[in-house]
């Protein structure tokens, strides 16, 4: 079957404004977008700039948005859209550097302000061996954890769009992924992070966030530690049974 | 000019590992990582089973036991390297958790040591089954914690050699396409597999082979180039892989006619050639065969191997509980490399490292036991982080030749100037449709060689399109492709060595 791609080109060192180009591709069952852009590129315009990574999404370098969605080009069949026409863009709200890609430096940034490596006071076993952790609590993070930073989530929220300082929520889920973590102890420095100026508050649950590509719950994510943040000014919160936690127990 | 003390060439498992482990055993050291794409991209994520490591926690599983599975799958291997990686590969896992690693767990509430293909015993410890992706995530937090400097979007064109000696790397900065020449005492190359050659490869895009064919441009001879692994369950038009323990499960293969043709707990390469011959006699659909797993426990899936679900419905829009999941063989992992030792050092040259995938130091032999890649890359990149360390301190930054930065500047612009007919999709399709048949003959394998050497002519007759500067990535394709129509070339000399 044939279908169209409609594709805006840009070069951030020369041009003001898109220009749209349209291409035509023959396409089976099994093709990816990422199959049609790679098609584009090898037989009718060399000069398509996109990224692409691993080829099963896992590795989250083919965020783009497809017919008006953010989503991985490499997991997305095109038939599964239902549509003979094809809008693929780049990922919005990042600065374009050309074509289908985008800034990332800002992105990474942010997620390293979150301390995206455990810290904790509870000792390591004398043993040498690992800290123990229950299924139950070591679900509690899984999903969070398979977070691949592809941008999809943080690209759809119009908080970030008209702030650029905001945090994001794929960075936000990478602070709850650590201050759900059993084994961590850093939860107050992660919740005056997430809770400052540029965090958690600036979010007004649009939800955009929460259309993951992996089914991440990131606007639920957000939400939570919002609450913790609350739960703790009031004194109910868990923080300081964690700092007093010194072994790690199921 | 840039000097770091250390330049890791590649974000992978082993090249964080590395640099993660120069840095605890010499603190004050300045070590640089260097990477084509972003950190948290590098291609080790595709890496869906567990990682190998006779801890215990699910049975009375010993050393003794992994080291003799594994010396048993992969026929040929170096002992010594065996040992010490089923030796250390414990300590290494406990360190990964000790970082953070979300490991799945069991109720006593220690690591979930899952069953594994070619394992007498659960030994593969994982997280979900996304455990490459969890060790290259929680590597790049400790990459962060510890400040390590790190250039991405950067392609290296070549390591700087004066005689014996490596003197750092020169790169290409792909947002602007200016030339780098990075200056090191030490040079550590992490630059993972050369899986691209194969039209249908389980690897990342990234995997050209740079690493080898940086290596074979300073003379280093490459080993093990034709061991090449091949897997019967590629899923649709991807070469990505649904894990082997379906077919031990129960899962069974079938042909057009929805007759299953060959017995499903024979050896992969057994399971691989089956298929292979179906397709070739006529009886597949579409270059695929059948994989069905509708008797299968959906709990079970779920728990096991979870992407079997995801890679059904994204890639072949099935729903594997009703429908048959179409699958063909497709390159599982590249085991050539450079010559190391168990240190990573390699010989003959001063300050040069490898780890990872692109080094072989035998540990496979001629396959890899499931698991065992991930633990070596974490071993041994772990003991050459350390041996790093340990010399730095005697290691001086050497002269840097002029021709470092002009050769590389030559490479660039001579690509753009190129001029001729040929093009750069077609020759790689027809460089990877070639070395995907995995019948290997003396004749096709001097065909091979043959072939090489005539799409490398047409490469010559190249010509650039897109003439823009910035993020240029038919520029990328193309440097990517002159490296591994090299490694191409050593593949199919090493093929024709071995028969």
């Amino acid at each position: 079957m044939k279908v169209t791609f409609r594709v805006p080109r840009f070069d951030a060192a020369t041009d003001f404004t898109a220009k749209y180009q349209v291409y035509h591709v023959e396409v089976n069952q099994f093709t990816t977008i990422l199959d049609a852009l790679n098609i584009i590129k090898d037989e009718q315009d060399s000069s398509l700039t996109f990224r692409r990574g691993s080829q099963s999404g896992i590795d989250g370098s083919c965020g783009m948005m497809i017919n008006g969605r953010n989503r991985l080009a490499s997991t997305t069949r095109v038939l599964s859209l239902n549509s003979t026409e094809i809008a693929v863009g780049p990922l919005p709200g990042f600065p374009v550097i050309r074509d289908l890609v985008v800034d990332f430096d800002s992105f990474f940034a942010k997620d390293a302000v979150m301390l995206p490596y455990l810290v904790t006071d509870i000792a390591k076993p004398a043993d040498g061996k690992e800290r123990l952790q229950s299924p139950k609590d070591a679900n509690r993070i899984a999903l969070a954890a398979s977070c691949n930073q592809c941008g999809c989530c943080t690209s759809a929220c119009p908080v970030h769009w008209s702030n650029g300082e905001y945090y994001g929520p794929s960075a936000l889920t990478r602070a709850y992924r650590f201050v759900e973590d059993s084994r961590d102890t850093a939860i107050k420095a992660r919740l005056d992070i997430v809770g400052s100026e540029t965090g958690v508050w600036r979010c007004h649950t649009v939800f955009n966030c929460s259309e993951c590509p992996k089914s991440i719950p990131n606007g639920e994510n957000i939400q939570a530690l919002k609450r913790k943040i609350m739960l703790n000014k009031i004194g109910l919160g868990r923080i300081e049974v964690k700092v007093a936690r010194t072994e790690a127990t199921v | 000019m840039i000097q770091h003390d250390v330049i890791v060439v590649g974000s992978g498992i082993a090249g964080m590992r590395c640099a993660l482990e120069i840095k605890r055993n010499a603190p004050k050291a300045d070590v640089a990582i260097v990477t084509k794409q972003y950190p948290v991209r590098a291609a080790s994520v595709v890496e869906r089973t567990g990682i190998a490591a006779a801890l215990g926690n699910s049975s009375s599983d010993s050393v003794e036991a992994h080291i003799s599975d594994t010396l048993a799958y992969g026929k040929s291997n170096n002992a010594a390297a065996v040992k010490a990686l089923c030796e250390q590969a414990p300590a290494a896992v406990y360190e990964l958790e000790h970082m953070g690693l979300p490991f799945s767990r069991l109720k006593s509430g220690r690591i979930a040591q899952q069953v594994g293909y070619g394992h007498s015993q659960p030994r593969l410890a994982n997280a979900g089954d996304q455990t490459g992706h969890a060790i290259v995530t929680t590597l790049y937090g400790e990459v962060v914690r510890f400040g390590i400097k790190v250039y991405p979007e950067w392609f290296m064109l070549g390591l700087v050699v004066e005689g014996k000696n490596v003197r750092g790397v020169s790169v290409l900065d792909i947002r602007s396409s200016e030339i780098e020449v990075i200056n090191a005492k030490v040079t550590v190359l992490a630059t993972g597999s050369y899986g691209q050659l194969y039209a249908t490869s389980s690897d990342s895009y990234a995997s050209t082979g740079d690493g080898h064919a940086a290596a074979l441009r300073a003379g280093i001879n490459l080993i093990g180039m034709d061991l090449v692994n091949f897997h019967p369950l590629g899923v649709a038009n991807t070469g990505l892989i649904i894990n082997e323990q379906v077919l031990a499960d129960g899962a069974h293969l079938l042909n057009a006619s929805e007759k299953r043709f060959t017995n499903e707990q024979a050896s992969l390469a057994e399971v691989t050639a089956a298929v292979n011959a179906e397709i070739a006699a006529g009886r597949g659909v579409d270059g695929h065969v059948w994989l069905d797993v509708r008797h299968l426990p959906t709990s079970q899936i779920r728990e096991r191997y979870p992407h079997l679900l995801d890679y059904a419905e994204d890639f072949a829009g099935v729903n594997p509980n009703h429908d048959f999941i179409p699958v063909k063989p497709t390159q599982q992992s590249s085991l050539g490399g450079l010559p190391t030792d168990l240190n990573g050092s390699v010989a003959g040259f001063e300050g040069l490292y490898a780890v990872g995938a692109c080094a072989n130091n035998g540990v496979h032999g001629e396959q890899a036991l499931p698991g065992n890649e991930l633990a070596a890359a974490v071993v041994f990149a772990k003991l050459a982080g350390a041996a790093i360390a340990d010399k730095l301190g005697a290691a001086s930054y050497g002269n840097v030749p002029s021709y470092a930065t002009s050769n590389a500047s030559d490479e660039i612009e001579g690509l753009f100037g190129q001029k001729g007919s040929h093009k750069l999709g077609l020759v790689r399709k027809n460089l990877r449709q070639a070395f995907n048949s995995q019948a290997h003959t003396a004749a096709s394998d001097e065909q091979h060689v043959g072939l090489v050497h005539s799409l490398r002519e047409q490469f010559g007759q190249i010509a650039l399109h897109d003439k823009n500067r910035r993020f240029n990535t038919e520029l990328l394709e193309a440097l990517e492709l002159d490296r591994l129509l090299d490694v191409a070339d050593a593949v199919a000399k090493a093929s024709v060595a071995a028969l």
